[in-house]
């Protein structure tokens, strides 16, 4: 792909009997990002009739959310545009940490083959955004730019919006609105919500460069007092178009104006690039943040992404999050308003995406305190720490320098059925999202997961499907519908003859038994609907 | 370094070491020192092996790296 300036849109006037009337949208999306788009081509391949308001035209300025993981990779994927984003961006899996000039440790964040996605693809924000864009036209969705959210009047069941444009005011019913507004959020404001937690002082100043004959390769690269920038941090990612992504921390008295002007940045960048030959493409400034709303469901009226959670960069979680808010919200939301689930299965977005805010907003603060230590004494432990790594292996194991996205694994939900059996998987269990594996010619596990209830079957003798609570649920039986030529399928889910799996439509499992059991399956398929007890 | 394990034994490195910045950062300069002394203290008759503890001793007086 080429570089490209942020993508404009058409601004389309709301008509005059728009103006003087209520228009009904069964559900609202407030905010085009990442994460509204995501949510909004889920529920139009779904058939589920969506507007999303976006008060800007262009795409967002900027690298921004830059490193998208591979359950956002997976997510896109079964939403029709991973491999879209994989060919555009620049795939890396190796990390390195540096202290001064020594590498600290390298890591490696999918060591093992047969995965149809990378462990993380580099894409400047507002590429993935046009790629999502299309995607959303592609499926027949609706977004009117230049539209911007203003009032929301909640109702029992629907929500009143008023809605400004460039050409007048205009009002809209909705049954639900969705909240992906980003951290600015107009909804979570006019519900006069509480956005609580920690706003550290230090500020990091964000440039994206571009230059040829690059001598770095595609890694992630992190100093701990780098000679090139004296006792602070340092962070490098390389983009698509020969673009660089370089976050630098500054003192926590910088002047954020005076850091951001090219004559001051100009000389940052080129000490630690050792060359003066790039052009500056942006440059931000921000500071760490980790805060979250008490509540992500209020009512008609869900939050999601930035809007519901906000977390430190350097771990590449917060898009990761509002990604899977959106892959978690969207096969809930269409149950729901089809009758197929009860408004309470909503209660489960609130409880399974707190929990992984939750994680993120831990392992963000925990990151920010070791980049930036409050007080003398904890920088002295902070530095004895880097010193210690380079002769002690145990040492490494406390330097962090972010600690990348890794999917939820939503173990504690309630519509998980609990295992019966021993199983010699680690850390997965019921709640986990799918481990990919190969199946052969280009096929892959996560291919055939998603959208409904899948079961995986090692058994060719069962059937092909099964109904419950007004699903289809289709069965896979290994041997008859699918193959396991290099034997990762049964080892990655300890699957022995008769095993059973059964995966709800955003992929994570949800029960797995040692023999097929059409009453297990289907009972536990009710459970994840939530309606436990009903036949 | 005879006798010592270097490698990684912590169950939770992370969250053991924002317990300790937490604590440190309660207790401030002044009281700073002493928590780490004691807990040096603490773990070292936990260690109680001598020729560990010799080792240990060795290792965090060495001088740093240029």
């Amino acid at each position: 792909m080429r570089a490209m300036s942020p993508e404009r849109y058409p601004y389309v006037p709301p008509s005059a009997q728009a103006l003087d009337s209520v228009e009904h949208c069964p559900v609202v999306i407030a905010g085009g990002g990442m994460v509204g788009l995501s949510l909004a081509i889920d529920l139009r391949r779904q058939g589920v009739p969506v507007v999303v308001l976006e008060k800007s035209d262009v795409t967002t300025e900027g690298s921004r959310a830059l490193c998208h993981a591979k359950r956002t990779l997976e997510i896109w994927h079964r939403l029709g545009l991973g491999e879209a984003v994989r060919e555009a961006g620049v795939q890396w899996q190796i990390g390195r940490v540096f202290h001064r000039d020594q590498q600290v440790y390298s890591f490696d964040l999918l060591p093992e083959a047969g995965h149809r996605m990378p462990a993380f693809v580099n894409l400047q924000q507002d590429q993935v955004e046009t790629l999502l864009h299309a995607r959303y036209v592609q499926v027949g969705g609706e977004i009117r730019h230049r539209h911007a959210l203003h009032r929301i009047d909640g109702r029992a069941d629907n929500v009143q919006l008023t809605v400004i444009t460039p050409d007048g005011d205009y009002r809209l019913s909705a049954d639900w609105l969705v909240s992906c507004e980003g951290v600015r959020s107009v909804t979570r404001r006019a519900l006069d919500l509480r956005f609580d937690g920690d706003v550290f002082s230090d500020k990091f100043l964000i440039v994206d460069v571009r230059f040829s004959g690059a001598s770095f390769p595609p890694e992630r690269w992190f100093w701990f007092k780098p000679p090139f920038h004296d006792g602070q941090t340092a962070l490098l990612h390389r983009q698509s178009d020969n673009v660089w992504r370089i976050d630098l921390q500054l003192d926590a008295n910088a002047d954020a104006e005076v850091e951001r002007r090219p004559e001051v940045v100009r000389p940052r960048i080129a000490r630690m690039l050792g060359r003066d030959d790039f052009e500056i493409v942006w440059v931000s400034i921000y500071v760490f943040q980790c805060r979250t709303l008490e509540r992500y469901v209020h009512g008609r009226v869900l939050f999601a992404g930035d809007s519901a959670h906000q977390v430190s960069p350097f771990g590449a979680r917060g898009g990761a999050g509002g990604v899977q808010d959106a892959d978690n919200l969207g096969w809930k939301l269409v149950r729901v308003m089809d009758g197929r689930a009860p408004v309470a299965l909503l209660d489960s977005y609130d409880a399974e995406r707190r929990s992984a805010a939750a994680e993120n907003i831990l392992h963000s603060c925990r990151a920010t305190a070791f980049m930036t230590p409050r007080t003398p004494l904890s920088r002295l432990l902070r530095d004895q720490v880097l010193a210690l790594a380079a002769v002690a292996p145990f040492a490494r194991a406390l330097v962090n320098s972010g600690r990348l996205s890794q999917p939820a694994h939503l173990v504690d939900s309630d519509l998980n059925s609990t295992d019966v059996e021993r199983w010699t998987t680690g850390q997965f269990a019921p709640g986990s999202p799918a481990m990919d594996a190969p199946l052969g010619e280009g096929v892959f596990l996560l291919d055939l997961l998603g959208d409904c209830f899948v079961s995986i079957v090692a058994d060719p003798d069962v059937p092909a499907h099964i109904s419950v609570a007004g699903e289809e649920v289709r069965i896979l039986a290994l041997g008859r519908d699918l193959q396991d030529p290099t034997g990762l399928l049964t080892q990655r889910y300890d699957l022995s003859p008769g095993s059973m799996l059964v995966f709800r439509p955003d992929q994570h499992l949800i029960l797995r038994r040692r023999a097929f059991s059409a009453s297990a399956l289907q009972s536990a398929v009710r459970r994840a609907l939530g309606r436990s007890g009903a036949p | 370094m005879s006798g010592l394990d270097l490698s990684n034994r912590l169950e939770d490195a992370d969250a053991f070491y924002a317990a300790l910045v937490e604590a440190l950062d309660a207790a401030g300069n002044d009281a700073g020192p002493r928590l780490l002394c004691r807990l040096v203290l603490i773990l070292a008759n936990e260690v109680g092996d001598q020729e560990k503890l010799m080792a240990a001793l060795s290792l965090a007086s060495a001088p740093p790296a240029p």
